[in-house]
């Protein structure tokens, strides 16, 4: 590779500057790619595999599906699908927990539960905490029904959101939920603005980078105290 | 349901309808170790009782044993029948929407082994035909990631891998005690926790093999097969220095079905849920999404009404398994007391342990290996006196963060979330030498 012996001392002594902690010569644990093709492992996805598999739906709606569903058809679908583990009015304990239910029209107004001012004493149900409608119609379409997930077309989806929604005294009977009107659905529920993220449990980028938390700053921070130490003190 | 009674510590996971009904006879466990776990009821037995002349000989001894390969697959010794994963009673109606526990009580070492490995599962769990399976890589649109890759598990290994130890804890595990001493032993205060050696692919390179824009993908969405389709979010600054990856191995061999098999997502430090098992597409986008584990449970109610969302961390934390609740100390005099510490910010840098309720510390030795976001095992030297005490244990990670008490813990959390409950556990010691769970407010 050198032609000569002093150009390759040279060489070495200009790694070495570069690399003082003589990284060239140790193991790295760090795969590099930039130096590899991997195109031979693995396949490429077809478009239509990738939008066949992107079934999910982010809680700004980005994802979801153009349909429409109305109440009365989410009636008949929950009666049919929902109600033996739900029950008849969402407020029951029977397998999961309540899906409607825990909340006043006061908390619709300001997008804030009351009742999770401790103590609480109800059992949280999915409309009380949910701050993006997007999410329930992510998991309904996922996931539900539970001994049938993945089965139910986009429109069911809808009628069964709608339908939620009524049950939780947000919308009325004749009402129908499509992708014109969801963001105006959105707005009525009553956990909306309950949501906070500045804390220090995001590992990622903080909020003052665009993300999210305040960098893993704890907000509990105890001193090691070794002796004479009061185990009711807060700090 | 077998008893939550132990009889000792740490051997004590042989019940005494067990040893009668193993092929060795009163006599011959005359003098064996386990043999002091009974010490309780047979009285004078713990003190050295001579073997008559000649029969220290055992029949394994004097005739050749059992032949190799006799079993595929090596089971542990049938006397060790009491260490096994349980589900709490009552915790969930239905069973595949549940969880089970490892029995950190009777566990050394930090390496969870996997057949002991705890269990949440959102939908149940399948043993999936890895020739059914395929992982896709693809973006929010075509220009996050430009060629939309899928993977099989053979693919997957033929790539370059790592191989490292972490732990992975559920965000809910010791959630029963947050309002108060509720579980009566370490498996079910503190055993939605485990620790392995996970082997698989750095999440980055799959994502450069897939021409992904690393500069603008921010989030990860990680989805798996189950039937619950769970998804969560993952931060990108995880991935861009390969802390993640898409694992295939777990203590030298594959998943095991419940812990993901074929494909897991590693998180370390990070809670459980999200290391998306049966791991089934990996989408790049520049938003975090929400999903319904993100914004109706593992969202954390707070003192003020408020909920935090994203909540994603474990902190240090840590836990006496031996001596803890259920047990008894096999009598006065030397005591060696230990357990487990670890935290989603690093290495362990001390455990403290006090036992006299929190008043006086005294740092502990490290027993084993001290690793990043591992389980790290550390014991103390202690002498029972037949007064009453209470042991605590109390971590302090890298970056200088010191496990709360539970006054601190509460002053600012409260006592609603069920979720990242990392407050030192307290074990009271009777005069008995029995232990249970107490909490000092």
């Amino acid at each position: 590779m050198f032609k000569s012996y002093k150009f390759r001392r040279i060489a070495i002594c200009l790694t070495c500057a570069l690399f003082p902690f003589g990284a060239f010569a140790e193991s790295s644990n760090r795969i590099t790619t930039s130096n590899q093709s991997f195109d031979s492992i693995g396949r490429l996805a077809s478009s239509a595999e990738v939008v066949e598999w992107d079934s999910n739906i982010r809680d700004d709606f980005q994802g979801l599906k153009p349909g429409r569903g109305s109440v009365v058809k989410g009636k008949a679908l929950y009666e049919a699908q929902c109600l033996s583990c739900h029950g008849v009015s969402g407020t029951e304990v029977i397998v999961f927990s309540p899906i409607v239910g825990g909340f006043s029209k006061q908390d619709v107004k300001t997008g804030i539960v009351e009742a999770f001012e401790p103590p609480i004493s109800v059992a949280p149900s999915t409309l009380m905490r949910v701050p993006t409608l997007a999410t329930i119609m992510d998991y309904i379409s996922r996931a539900m029904p539970w001994d049938n997930p993945k089965s139910l077309a986009i429109d069911e989806v809808y009628a069964l959101t709608g339908y939620l929604l009524h049950l939780g005294g947000l919308v009325e009977s004749d009402f129908v939920l499509s992708n014109d009107n969801v963001r105006e659905a959105q707005s009525k529920l009553p956990n909306r603005n309950a949501f906070d993220s500045e804390h220090g449990l995001w590992p990622g980028e903080p909020s003052s980078a665009g993300g999210i938390g305040n960098g893993l700053q704890p907000d509990i921070v105890p001193v090691r105290c070794m002796s004479d130490c009061n185990p009711a003190d807060v700090y | 349901m077998p008893s939550t009674k132990l009889i000792s510590a740490p051997e004590g996971h042989i019940s005494e309808a067990t040893l009668r009904d193993t092929p060795v006879n009163r006599r011959q466990l005359m003098g064996l170790s386990v043999f002091s776990a009974l010490g309780y009821s047979l009285g004078n037995s713990r003190h050295a009782v001579a073997s008559p002349p000649g029969k220290h000989l055992r029949p394994w001894m004097t005739s050749p044993g059992n032949p190799v390969a006799m079993t595929d697959y090596g089971q542990p010794s049938r006397y060790q029948v009491g260490l096994a994963r349980r589900m709490r009673p009552g915790l969930s109606p239905l069973p595949q929407n549940s969880a089970s526990f490892a029995p950190l009580q009777g566990m050394m070492g930090i390496i969870t082994p996997s057949g002991l490995h705890y269990e949440r599962h959102h939908s149940g769990w399948a043993d999936i035909d890895p020739r059914q399976h395929e992982l896709l890589i693809s973006g929010i649109n075509r220009s996050f990631v430009r060629k939309p890759k899928i993977f099989t598990l053979e693919d997957l290994q033929r790539l370059p891998s790592v191989s490292r130890i972490h732990f992975i804890e559920c965000s809910g595990n010791t959630g029963s005690e947050r309002k108060g001493v509720a579980a009566p032993t370490v498996q079910y205060t503190h055993g939605l926790l485990s620790c392995s050696e996970f082997t698989g692919v750095p999440l980055r390179v799959l994502l450069e093999a897939c021409g992904a824009d690393l500069n603008r993908g921010k989030y990860v969405l990680a989805e798996g097969a189950d039937a619950a389709g769970l998804t969560r979010t993952i931060p990108m600054s995880m991935v861009l220095n390969d802390e993640v990856l898409v694992a295939y191995g777990q203590n030298g061999e594959y998943l095991r079905p419940e812990n993901g098999y074929p494909l897991r997502l590693v998180v370390p430090g990070v809670q459980g849920v999200s290391w998306v098992k049966w791991l089934k597409r990996i989408e790049l986008g520049e938003k975090p999404y929400g999903t319904r584990d993100e914004a109706i449970h593992y969202i954390d109610p707070m003192p003020n009404g408020k909920h935090r969302q994203y909540t994603s961390l474990q902190e240090v934390k840590s836990v006496i398994t031996s001596p803890s609740g259920g047990q008894i100390l096999h009598g006065r005099g030397y005591t060696k007391i230990t357990g487990l510490a670890w935290s989603g910010r690093g290495k362990i840098q001390h455990v403290d342990v006090s036992t006299d309720g929190g008043t006086s510390w005294k740092a502990a030795r490290f027993s084993g290996e001290v690793l990043s976001k591992s389980l790290t095992r550390f014991e103390f030297d202690w002498h029972f006196d037949g007064g009453e005490a209470i042991v605590q244990s109390r971590a302090m990670d890298e970056t200088g963060h010191v496990q709360p008490t539970y006054a601190q813990y509460r002053a600012v959390r409260g006592k609603e979330s069920v979720y990242h409950n990392n407050a030192i556990q307290s074990w009271g010691i009777d005069r008995n030498g029995e232990v249970s769970n107490v909490q000092i407010v």
